[in-house]
């Protein structure tokens, strides 16, 4: 072959496909139609697989696995009833907030809806650079971009990419995710940085002069936008000040077992119409 | 329609085994077996669909599939002049240069994208791709139809 075709063949070629790329890159119509085709197949191809295996466990739970049923259901009989009596004490209090909350003419907190989801697989293909995990609810579902997935223990991150029938959910561990928290009982805000899997998270901008403490729960404080306010996210594992910085070294780890997760709750904000009262009368 | 057949469920095996072993391409040595027996307008299209479900798939913006399968066609192209590329010889060499393919063509998405770039993780699935990949196109060249292959070769 002519050299000189060779690389007027590879020139062109480059420059066909930064064309395609940077185009891409401000469009993202590239980007849409594989997540449309691609993601979707591999949902279709996934789930009936997923969904027997589910059954398979769900057989083998409920007529094998019969071993210790009577310890564990004392224990759990246990546990509902110390559930029930701090759900009372709960009650009244959440009952007198919202009491104070109307005298004082707060607008009433957003609501959101909740959905399940099956997590089909976790990272998927040789381009599966974040740390996501493969949802089975996509557009047609309602979830969007952006939607917060959470998981009984707490959250587990958000859609980064919604086909129509699946989503990639990027887990709060991967270095490109960020809640912004408050601690549980001290309230001291800053922000929680995923550093990768198995690495523990790291919250940023806690003020050096802010109350946190190791084992204190960080719940999401509502200020990124994306997640409602209360979420529990991570426990703080260390807490350290330097002298001579504005912020503490805070590191934490996630409440949820993501590598194990098997259901989701995706969230929805309600509709809610707009809070136009006056300040004052 | 056995080619259809075959191919289908090569593709599904294929993203069966692309959940379960993360980072690794198991479509490649399918392309490398298209290109040799059937006509190139079916490794075209075969190419697309897979380019479409790695994409679709990961966490990147489109581009890595063009770069990786281009990448795939040259070196088959360019080893295809000193080996015979029936050997597992040649295949086992082209596992090793896909997966230093593997680590700088997403050391350069993540670059143009400013993602993170976990080394290790990335490291270990390149070995993967390196070694899974002759083991698996030794076990797709023998399970591929002869009555395509004889029916391409004589075409």
């Amino acid at each position: 072959m002519n050299p000189k075709k060779v690389a007027i063949f590879l020139v062109a070629g480059l420059f066909v496909y930064l064309s395609l790329y940077t185009w891409n890159l401000r469009s993202g119509h590239l980007t849409r139609l594989s997540t449309y085709s691609g993601l979707d197949s591999v949902g279709m191809v996934l789930r009936p697989g997923k969904w027997l295996g589910h059954k398979g466990e769900g057989f083998v739970d409920r007529y094998v696995d019969l071993v210790g049923l009577k310890q564990q259901n004392e224990a759990l009989q246990a546990q509902v009833n110390a559930l029930r009596l701090e759900n009372m004490t709960l009650r009244e209090r959440a009952e007198a907030t919202a009491r104070l909350e109307k005298l004082l003419s707060f607008p009433p907190p957003p609501e959101w809806t909740r959905g399940g989801a099956r997590v089909v697989a976790q990272r998927v293909g040789p381009t599966a650079l974040l740390e996501t995990i493969l949802v089975d609810r996509g557009k047609s579902s309602g979830a969007v971009e952006d939607t917060p997935v959470i998981s009984i223990d707490g959250v587990v991150g958000r859609i980064f990419r919604a086909g129509l029938k699946v989503s990639t959910v990027l887990l709060l561990t991967d270095p490109s995710s960020r809640i912004a928290v408050v601690g549980r009982d001290n309230r001291a805000e800053g922000v929680i940085y995923g550093m990768g899997a198995g690495d523990p998270l790291v919250v940023k901008y806690v003020g050096f002069t802010s109350s946190l403490e190791p084992n204190e729960i960080l719940v999401t404080s509502g200020m990124d936008g994306v997640f409602p306010k209360g979420l529990p996210v991570a426990r703080v594992t260390s807490v350290k000040r330097e002298e001579g910085t504005l912020f503490m070294d805070v590191q934490a780890r996630p409440l949820v077992d993501l590598p194990h997760l098997e259901e989701v709750l995706l969230l929805k904000r309600a509709a809610q119409p707009e809070d136009a009262r006056p300040l004052w009368e | 329609m056995l080619a259809a057949l075959w191919w289908f469920v090569f593709t599904v095996c294929g993203i069966w085994c692309q959940a379960l072993v993360p980072g690794v391409d198991f479509f490649a040595p399918g392309m490398v077996i298209s290109l040799r027996w059937q006509k190139p307008g079916v490794t075209i299209a075969l190419t697309i669909i897979w380019m479409a479900i790695q994409e679709g798939a990961g966490g990147l913006a489109f581009g890595y599939g063009i770069l990786w399968y281009a990448t795939l066609f040259a070196l088959l192209t360019l080893g295809r002049w000193l080996l015979d590329p029936g050997s597992l010889q040649f295949q086992a060499l082209l596992g090793v240069a896909l997966g230093l393919a593997h680590f700088l063509l997403l050391y350069l998405m993540a670059v143009l994208e400013m993602r993170a770039f976990p080394v290790q993780r990335i490291l270990m699935e390149c070995l993967l791709q390196a070694l899974i990949y002759p083991v698996l196109w030794y076990v797709a060249e023998n399970l591929f139809p002869e009555r395509l292959k004889r029916h391409e070769e004589s075409t």
